[in-house]
């Protein structure tokens, strides 16, 4: 059976599921955004313009209440913090504050630091600030500090400050270290200045001690290298060719000066015309190695040297010797003047001396011949001589008899006058002076007049003062022999020093204050502690304590203590009378 | 450049109402810029129908001829069943003809399904389109009210004498 026709399936297939485009939710989702942006636009607008505001408001508020350093200064004082006091960061308005407090801040501090630069500059200048540490520091210091201060508040005015400071500061130092580079410099001139005459003092020494040429040479050399060091530290290269200009001078100068004095001393030679010679001969003793080495021309200045040295010590001799006779020619005139006049011993010491040092003006036979002269040209009755002698002989000038006889004869006062009158003056006189002393001694060691008992104590002390007096009488006479113009004291002077200084002796203070010691305990004040009628000296003896103690109402702890006391007493007193 | 400065110079007293406008006539464009879009959008709309309605005839063209297919074999094989001396609707000739109907049918629904399905998909693309142009447009006037509102704070911030307060003038006072 054929095949019956079948349907052949072509295959066909679902649609696709068509892809749907959301345009709706694009399109809202554009407008969303848009929206958005827009809105974000207008609220950042807003807030800008807020934050423009509170900027404003805040540079507003800061200038209506600045900072000020006073209040800083009174912050760190209390403990605080510079930035507690504006207001905190994080907000528009308080950058805005702080800023500006900041920035007014800096502005004052700026001016202060100013000021205290220009300070330093001055000081610096007027030479109150001479060490470079010191002007760094006083620089450093304000500057370092206020940045410290602004920094804890505005860093970057704190940057600010110190790059404007900074650069203000290095002005000044710049112009500090200058100054005193430049005092610096001129203190080293004035320094190597001043030194360089004790270098030449050296090269004086060097040419005068030493005499061989190396040695010599050696330590010019020395002193050259010293002296270049010396200038080389002022950078001043004018001064360095000044300075070593003249050492060099000096060094040809000093050479020739040290040969001149030496061949002008008379070490060299005690002529000068042999001084010439021997140098014609090159020979100038120790300085030969020397003199040979100098030039013609600086040879030809030292013998010319000499020749000036030894034509002004002629002059300088010759005139002093005119001038000195011319003086002893007026002296002389004036004392026989005066000893025609006046007969002065003196005067006629003076003559013999002018006639010893210059016999040409007045010769010492002459001087000698001057008395008998005087006394033959004169009336034998002068009664001025003779007054002139007694006067003398009451001031003490003349203790001696042989003394009275020598000045007779100066004064031209013959021997009868002498033995008529004025020896008869002269014993008198010694008498009264003698009794004078005795009593003054007698009284000193409490010696009672007409007492035959006299104790051992009074007895002492009169010997010893006697004893000291008798020395101090030859003492005087001595010097006076030696020298009669001294003035001559009188025996009751010598005594009166004698006792002087037994009074002011420390021995005596002290006897004295032990027996003042007794009267204020036993005598008779009120202030005793035991009173007494006892009148209380160094010559009151224990026995007549004894004697009186019970009567007095002393007891014999007082005895002992009193016993002590006179004991101290009697021990000074032998010190100081034997 | 001597005139770009001279021109420069001339605008300068104006620029802040020159400001102003630009961005009032920038309000505006956004306000057409929506309603343009809208447009676009509706007529996307349409396309989509039509495309989606050409796309469903084509599918009823191939529902069409599963048909013809289906009635050219059925007639086929009843033919040649009558022409064999048979029955031409009983039988195997009867079996072969339901078969090639059942097939057919598939393909007939397949069909009418797509055409159904492309019909349902363009119509919510229309729509779809529809809803994106409305919001196209609201767009446009929200972008607009946004520009007017920054234009009106931009031209408040700026300030200078014409937007400084001017005291008010009463008769007889004297300022």
């Amino acid at each position: 059976m054929a095949d019956l026709p079948k349907y052949q399936p072509t295959g066909m297939l679902l649609a696709d599921i068509p892809r749907v485009d959301f345009a709706n939710l694009k399109e809202n989702l554009r407008a969303t955004q848009s929206l958005e942006q827009s809105l974000s636009r207008i609220s950042e607008f807003a807030f800008k313009q807020a934050g423009e505001q509170a900027k404003r408001e805040g540079a507003q508020y800061a200038i209506e209440n600045p900072l000020t350093a006073e209040q800083v200064q009174k912050a760190i004082s209390e403990g605080k913090k510079p930035s507690e006091l504006i207001s905190q960061p994080g907000t528009i308005f308080g950058e805005s504050v702080r800023s500006i407090q900041a920035m007014q801040l800096r502005v004052e501090l700026e001016g202060r630091t100013r000021n205290k630069l220009a300070e330093i500059a001055s000081d610096v200048d007027s030479g109150r600030i001479t060490n470079f540490d010191e002007i760094k520091f006083a620089i450093n210091a304000p500057i370092d500090g206020f940045a410290r201060v602004i920094s804890g508040i505005d860093p970057e005015e704190a940057v600010r400050f110190k790059a404007a400071m900074t650069s203000a500061g290095s002005t000044v130092f710049k112009g500090a270290y200058d100054h005193l580079i430049k005092m610096e410099g001129a203190a080293r001139k004035t320094t190597v200045s001043s030194s360089q005459e004790s270098t030449y003092s050296i090269l004086s020494k060097i040419y005068s001690t030493e005499t061989n040429l190396d040695v010599i040479e050696q330590k010019i050399g020395i002193e050259r290298a010293r002296t270049f060091a010396a200038a080389r530290s002022t950078n001043d290269a004018e001064f360095i060719n000044k300075i070593m200009n003249a050492f060099e001078a000096q060094v040809s100068k000093r050479k020739i000066d040290a040969v001149s004095a030496y061949v002008a001393s008379t070490e060299f030679s005690a002529d000068p015309q042999a001084a010439v010679k021997r140098l014609d001969r090159n020979d100038a003793d120790k300085m030969t190695n020397i003199w040979s080495s100098l030039s013609f021309e600086d040879q030809a200045k030292i013998r010319s040297n000499l020749r000036t040295i030894v034509n002004e010590r002629w002059d300088v001799k010759e005139k002093a010797r005119k001038e000195e006779e011319d003086d002893a020619t007026k002296k002389s005139a004036a004392l026989l003047s005066d000893y025609f006049k006046t007969g002065s011993a003196a005067s006629l010491h003076k003559l013999n001396e002018i006639a010893i040092l210059h016999p040409k003006i007045i010769s010492p036979e002459t001087v000698f011949k001057l008395p008998k002269e005087r006394t033959d040209v004169l009336d034998v009755a002068n009664p001025k001589a003779e007054f002139k002698l007694k006067e003398e002989i009451m001031s003490g000038s003349l203790p001696t008899l042989d003394l009275v006889h020598i000045r007779a004869k100066e004064l031209g006062i013959s021997y009868k006058r002498l033995s008529d009158n004025m020896v008869p003056f002269f014993i008198s006189r010694s008498d009264k002076d003698l009794i004078t002393v005795e009593h003054i001694f007698r009284n000193e060691a409490r010696i009672v007049p007409g007492q035959l008992n006299i104790g051992q104590k009074s007895a002492d002390a009169y010997g010893k003062m006697n004893r000291e007096f008798e020395r101090n009488w030859a003492a005087a006479v001595d010097a006076n022999k030696q020298d009669p113009s001294k003035p001559m004291p009188t025996r009751i002077e010598v005594a009166r020093d004698i006792i002087k200084k037994r009074q002011d002796s420390g021995v005596s203070k002290k006897i004295e204050s032990l027996v003042s010691g007794l009267n204020d305990k036993y005598g008779k004040g009120p202030s005793a502690i035991r009173k007494t009628n006892i009148t209380w000296s160094d010559s009151t003896s224990m026995q007549d304590v004894r004697a009186v103690a019970k009567q007095q109402g002393l007891k014999p702890e007082d005895i002992v203590a009193i016993e002590q006391t006179l004991k101290q007493i009697d021990a000074l007193q032998k010190q100081l009378d034997n | 450049m001597e005139t770009v400065a001279a021109a420069w110079a001339t605008a300068q007293p104006y620029l802040s109402t020159i400001s102003t406008a630009a961005s009032v006539l920038g309000a505006f464009s956004s306000v057409g810029e929506g309603y343009q879009k809208q447009q676009m959008y509706r007529l996307q709309a349409e396309q989509t129908r039509l495309e989606s309605e050409r796309r469903a005839l084509q599918y009823e063209q191939q529902g069409v001829a599963t048909l013809r297919r289906i009635n050219s074999v059925t007639s086929a094989a009843a033919a040649r069943a009558y022409a064999g001396g048979v029955a031409g609707f009983e039988g195997s000739a009867g079996l072969v003809q339901k078969a090639s109907e059942a097939l057919g049918g598939k393909e007939l629904q397949i069909a009418q399904e797509n055409i159904a399905a492309t019909r349902r998909g363009g119509l919510i693309q229309a729509n779809i389109y529809d809803v994106a142009g409305e919001t196209a447009a609201r767009g446009g006037w929200f972008d607009a009210a946004a520009k007017l509102g920054t234009a009106a704070l931009r031209a408040g911030s700026i300030g200078g004498s014409q937007y400084s307060y001017k005291l008010p003038i009463y008769p007889g006072a004297e300022y």
